[in-house]
């Protein structure tokens, strides 16, 4: 039962809330005394942004292991760097710059949380994405203008005094803005890697920017000679971050709409089998089983496609088959008659002639137009052989070898003729392959075996050769054709079912 | 002579009409269809009928159907049938059931007027005629033709004669042979291809179609 989106998406974000809540929770119980004894032995003055960046590095590179869940690894590595970042801060003695970079990267927990506790929704539902980014980005910029890790070194992570954030900084905007950055951010990455689902490489190399440039630009702006204004630094942020990011996720749109343009022109097309559009209509398919769908549509398609050509190809060939029989008939019955016609008037003409030169002349024309009797007997017959429909296809075989002396013709018929279609088509196979595959006739032999199942035609000699347009022929009559040599002698056999 | 023609083709028709005028032959009846053709053999008890094998309305078979009919309803009237298809088998169904006074000519001879005023006369004196093409089509097949293969030369020659409907006379001044040598390969032609033998003529031929189109 497909559940209305409403109650779908009341039931996410009663689950984030809950989740969420109880995952701060357990942070708020740790003891973060072992924890922040090594941290702080790290916290060097001027190195510690490199610290950070490196350990943003080395978790960046531990995500590439073959098979992990990258976007989980990737959540709970930045839910790692919110949570340990701010503890750098609160070591004695931290530099400015230090803090800065807190600011930078705590608000980084509360949304790598909540993104982890909504993966499964994140990855499979479709309208609560948009939910899911408003929580995260609600809960980033919460969490950037209420904490204030010198007030609050780590015992509790939640303090909330209303004048934290005006007195953490000496530029109050500063760190509003720099929150904010983090949030367009962090958003982006998601809406980019839920855009282009796809190799994390792009998405993996623009998080790492991200955390680079979050961690570099304060530093690097606490070491000016002259105090940077907090607008350099906004401005500095914006242009390392938000323009790289944005270019990333625009151009994955642009390609991913592109692509889906042209998979929705194709799939609209494209019919899907029945038992699969009821399951189409659910909600909440992930994209490996909408991705299925799709496909079994795409091969449906496909499938019709292939099955629709064999119809045309057969209809192409019965068209043609039929064309040659109406030649056949035009010969005889037209063409025929007329020379026919010609010759008795020639004769005539010769006859009445007194003169003995002309009517010579008349009779050696007259000679040479019944010279194309034969041609055009043999033209008609071959292009349409009464023969087949009145006496089979064995009499009309061994007539048309007939013209081929010392080829040896071996017919054997059963009780029941095969079907008229069938015998004709075996008649034009038998005539092409006389024509064409058969360079010695006298030493060559043609069988011909008709059965109430199918007519088999096999021709053996030397230098017999199949052709391209024997193999064309006998597929588009649903026919098999195979060749083989046996005793050094090259034979080919076609199989026509009688149903073709 | 007195002769009916029934051919679709004008032109042909006009042409065999006035050779057969010129040669002397009394042309009593022109036809253009097979019922026209029954009408006119009926009215006017000719001593031959010239047909086209193909007639209208279906074009195919017409012709054979209309001289079978003619010869069991007038057996006064011979028919000579005339066909472009160089088929034994047409020439067999003619013939089926009493090949005398029955004859089957490829249409392509009708202007050798020769041919054809000798094939009527034949057929008129009540032989069977087959034309020769057919039989020597088929016999230069014969290699591989089952029994036809154990002929030797001289004997096709004679199964052609035969299949021609010459007697045994006939044959052995076509060939320059006596006519007890004639009678020797007669003899062995029906002996190799299973033959009942007979001195009818018309029988012969009727069996030698029926050996050259197994």
């Amino acid at each position: 039962m497909t559940l209305p989106a409403v109650v779908v998406g009341t039931g996410v974000l009663a689950r984030a809330i809950v989740m969420g809540a109880v995952l701060l929770m357990l942070s708020w119980s740790l003891d973060l005394g072992w924890v922040q004894r090594p941290v702080g032995g790290l916290a060097t003055p001027g190195w510690e942004a490199i610290w950070i960046l490196a350990g943003v590095t080395v978790v960046v590179l531990a995500l590439i292991v073959p098979g992990a869940d990258v976007g989980r690894v990737w959540l709970v590595a930045l839910a790692v760097v919110g949570w340990v970042g701010p503890l750098l801060a609160a070591v004695p003695g931290a530099s400015p710059s230090l803090r800065l970079v807190s600011l930078a990267v705590a608000p980084v927990l509360p949304a790598a949380l909540v993104a982890l506790v909504l993966y499964g929704d994140l990855r499979t539902t479709r309208f609560p994405r948009a939910l899911v980014a408003t929580l995260v980005g609600s809960a980033i910029f919460a969490r950037g203008v209420f904490y204030d890790p010198l007030l609050d070194p780590g015992c509790s992570r939640y303090c909330l005094p209303g004048s934290g954030w005006w007195t953490s900084t000496d530029q109050p905007r500063t760190r509003l803005v720099l929150a904010g950055i983090v949030t367009m951010s962090v958003l982006a990455l998601l809406a980019g890697r839920a855009i282009s689902r796809s190799p994390v490489r792009p998405w993996m190399a623009v998080s790492a920017l991200t955390a680079a440039v979050l961690a570099l630009v304060p530093w690097w702006a606490s070491s000016w000679p002259s105090p940077a204004r907090a607008d350099d630094i906004v401005a500095l942020a914006v242009l390392a971050v938000v323009v790289p990011v944005a270019i990333v996720v625009g151009t994955a749109t642009l390609r991913r709409s592109a692509a889906r343009r042209m998979a929705e022109s194709l799939l609209a097309a494209s019919p899907l089998p029945d038992q699969l559009r009821e399951l189409e209509r659910a909600d909440d398919l992930t994209p490996a089983l909408r991705l299925a769908i799709d496909n079994a549509r795409l091969e449906a398609a496909a499938l019709d496609q292939i099955e629709e050509l064999r119809r045309s190809r057969t209809r192409i060939v019965q068209a043609s088959d039929a064309e040659r029989r109406r030649l056949g008939r035009e010969l005889h019955d037209t063409v025929q008659q007329r020379v026919v016609g010609a010759l008795l008037q020639l004769r005539i003409a010769a006859d009445e002639e007194p003169n003995a030169e002309r009517r010579a002349c008349l009779l050696t024309v007259l000679d040479q137009v019944g010279g194309t009797l034969p041609h055009l007997r043999g033209l008609s017959e071959r292009s349409a052989p009464p023969v087949v429909e009145s006496d089979g296809l064995a009499a009309a075989v061994r007539q048309r070898a007939a013209d081929l002396p010392g080829l040896r013709v071996v017919a054997t018929e059963g009780s029941e003729p095969p079907p008229l279609r069938t015998s004709r088509a075996a008649f034009i196979i038998v005539d092409m392959l006389l024509e064409s595959a058969l360079p010695t006739p006298s030493a060559s032999e043609l069988g011909i075996t008709v059965t109430a199942e199918a007519v088999r035609i096999c021709v053996r000699g030397p230098g017999v050769t199949m052709t391209e347009l024997l193999l064309d022929r006998v597929a588009a009559s649903d026919g098999i054709v195979s060749e083989d040599r046996v005793d050094d002698v090259n034979r080919i056999e076609v199989r026509l079912p009688c149903g073709s | 002579m007195r002769v009916v023609i029934a051919d679709d083709a004008v032109l042909v028709r006009a042409g065999v009409v006035h050779l057969l005028t010129t040669s002397g032959v009394d042309v009593v009846a022109e036809c253009g269809d097979a019922a026209t053709l029954i009408k006119a053999v009926a009215l006017e008890d000719p001593d031959v009928a010239v047909i086209d094998i193909r007639m209208p309305p279906t074009y195919t078979d017409e012709g054979i159907i209309a001289a079978r009919h003619v010869r069991e309803i007038y057996p006064r009237t011979s028919v000579l049938v005339l066909s472009q298809y160089l088929q034994p088998l047409y020439a067999r169904r003619l013939m089926a059931d009493s090949p005398g006074h029955t004859g089957y000519l490829l249409k392509e001879k009708v202007h050798d007027i020769e041919v054809l005023l000798s094939a009527m006369e034949r057929v008129v004196a009540g032989s069977c005629v087959v034309d020769d093409s057919i039989v020597k089509t088929i016999l230069g097949h014969r290699d591989h033709l089952g029994s036809l293969a154990s002929l030797t030369d001289r004997e096709a020659e004679v199964l052609a004669l035969m299949a021609r409907g010459l007697s045994n006379s006939a044959m052995a001044a076509e060939l320059t042979l006596s006519a007890k040598t004639v009678e020797m390969l007669v003899s062995a032609v029906f002996r190799k291809l299973n033959l009942d033998q007979s001195s009818d003529v018309n029988r012969r031929v009727l069996a030698v179609l029926e050996a050259l189109t197994r």
